[in-house]
């Protein structure tokens, strides 16, 4: 799928999913050597109080889940990981392009009446990945189990402030110094791609370097100076001047004779 | 080269001008969200335009803007409905008092004579523009990031600096500026 967006061979309706962004992208990370790309993509979000998500040794081990069935919610993606000391992670990530929150709490409807769609779309992700449900569903072993977090992976500038702090308003049953939610946005993966230099394979390599290219054609790169792309051109100058039109209206008017016309028919005047 | 080969490749300048430009500001949004600022604005830049088939070149309002800016606050400060101080960058384009402006990046902290509960409405986009090119004479300005600082007749404090945009060329040199806006900002009451 991503060569056939590179050549442009994408259909134009599919061009703006986020589906097949999530996809292009992890699915590359995926089948790197290493969870290294990925750890420093993860490290270069954020949270609320401009906290970069961290973790206390390097990433040995990384389980990739697309679009797990979960209780209440369908996450883009759960990232189970492990660390060199063995210590092990859970991580939903849930995509945005040009959309936003699949659903909003309705708070209109007492919380036990509440279907899935009338809750916060983060919300029911969050409780989810705190379920038995998810641990057993990852094989994840719960003592091992350092952090839960969800990130959400969108193409803000700015950190998404409103929508967050609304999903962590409803968040239920879960004690909330355990909540951890951060925000990474799709041009940040690119950031993060460019400042790797060095590769543990060729193959990984060819392969981000594809992943860049791709990232940049879907307007998801970064400012990277001004003077790249300019052409040198000379400096022309363009008249346009009216003072060449010749105008000979004035030599050949017609006579006219005054006529009694009013607007409005015969109630007004006309004949 | 001739007329449509030199007309073609200033339009692709242009646009390349403006992309990258706007990419820059997207970067300083981020850069700036990790001190807890926000755009007062959203995802709007602040800037002039002109539809009007009276427009003339020399006028601020044209059919192809002048500048660009991007006001911010600190999200604690607007939730609490209290922005005594804000950070405005801006880049000029150009400037038709200016014929000879390089395209600038503005970068201010503008402290307000009084706390404002409503910012949003009170901002008006051409603030650093109007302190910098039009309140002040440009030529006379401390240029290169070296500091200024201007009170207006309103009592609002202006501290900015001005750099040729093709200086930054990297996430570093935006990362750099966003350091020393915030710092510049926390210094300054």
């Amino acid at each position: 799928m991503l060569i056939a967006e590179l050549e442009g061979k994408i259909p134009s309706k599919l061009k703006n999913s986020e589906d097949l962004l999530t996809s292009s992208v992890f699915g590359i990370l995926k089948y790197l050597s290493s969870p290294y790309y990925l750890q420093s993509i993860l490290q270069g979000s954020f949270n609320s109080t401009g906290s970069n998500l961290n973790f206390d040794k390097e990433l040995t081990l990384c389980n990739y889940v697309f679009w797990p069935r979960l209780n209440t919610s369908e996450p883009d993606l759960l990232l189970h990981l492990m660390d060199m000391g063995g210590s092990e992670y859970i991580i939903c990530i849930e995509a945005k392009y040009y959309s936003g929150k699949s659903s909003e709490e309705d708070i209109s409807i007492k919380i036990q009446n509440r279907n899935n769609s009338q809750r916060d779309q983060l919300a029911r992700e969050i409780e989810d990945i705190h379920t038995d449900f998810c641990i057993n569903l990852l094989n994840a072993n719960k003592d091992k189990l350092q952090k839960r977090l969800l990130i959400y992976l969108t193409n803000d500038s700015v950190f998404p402030f409103e929508s967050i702090e609304k999903s962590k308003q409803h968040i239920q049953k879960i004690d909330s110094s355990k909540l951890d939610i951060y925000w990474l946005s799709w041009s940040n993966i690119y950031l993060t791609l460019k400042n790797i230099h060095e590769y543990k394979t060729t193959q990984d390599a060819l392969l981000l370097d594809d992943l860049k290219r791709f990232l940049e054609n879907k307007g998801l790169g970064i400012f990277n100076g001004f003077t790249q792309n300019l052409k040198e051109v000379p400096l022309i100058k363009l008249d346009y001047d009216t003072s060449k039109v010749t105008i000979n209206a004035w030599t050949n008017l017609l006579e006219v004779k005054t006529i009694d016309w009013k607007y409005g028919g015969s109630e007004n005047g006309y004949k | 080269m001739d007329t449509n080969e030199v007309l073609i490749n200033s339009i692709e300048n242009v646009k390349q001008l403006i992309d990258n430009s706007i990419m820059m500001l997207r970067d300083l949004d981020r850069e700036l969200s990790k001190f807890g600022f926000e755009p007062i604005n959203g995802n709007a830049l602040a800037t002039e335009t002109s539809k009007s088939i009276h427009q003339s070149s020399s006028q601020y309002a044209t059919f192809f803007p002048q500048y660009m800016g991007r006001p911010y606050a600190l999200k604690a400060d607007m939730d609490t409905q209290k922005v005594k101080k804000i950070i405005f960058i801006n880049i000029q384009i150009y400037h038709a008092e200016y014929t000879q402006l390089a395209p600038s990046l503005i970068s201010s902290i503008i402290i307000l004579p009084e706390t404002s509960a409503t910012i949003k409405n009170e901002i008006k986009s051409w603030w650093v523009k109007n302190i910098v090119f039009e309140y002040s004479n440009f030529e006379d300005l401390k240029k290169n990031g070296e500091i200024n600082e201007i009170i207006d007749e309103s009592q609002y404090k202006n501290i900015f600096w001005c750099n040729d945009l093709v200086k930054f060329v990297d996430q570093q040199s935006i990362a750099h500026e966003a350091k020393k806006l915030v710092d510049v900002f926390n210094s300054v009451s």
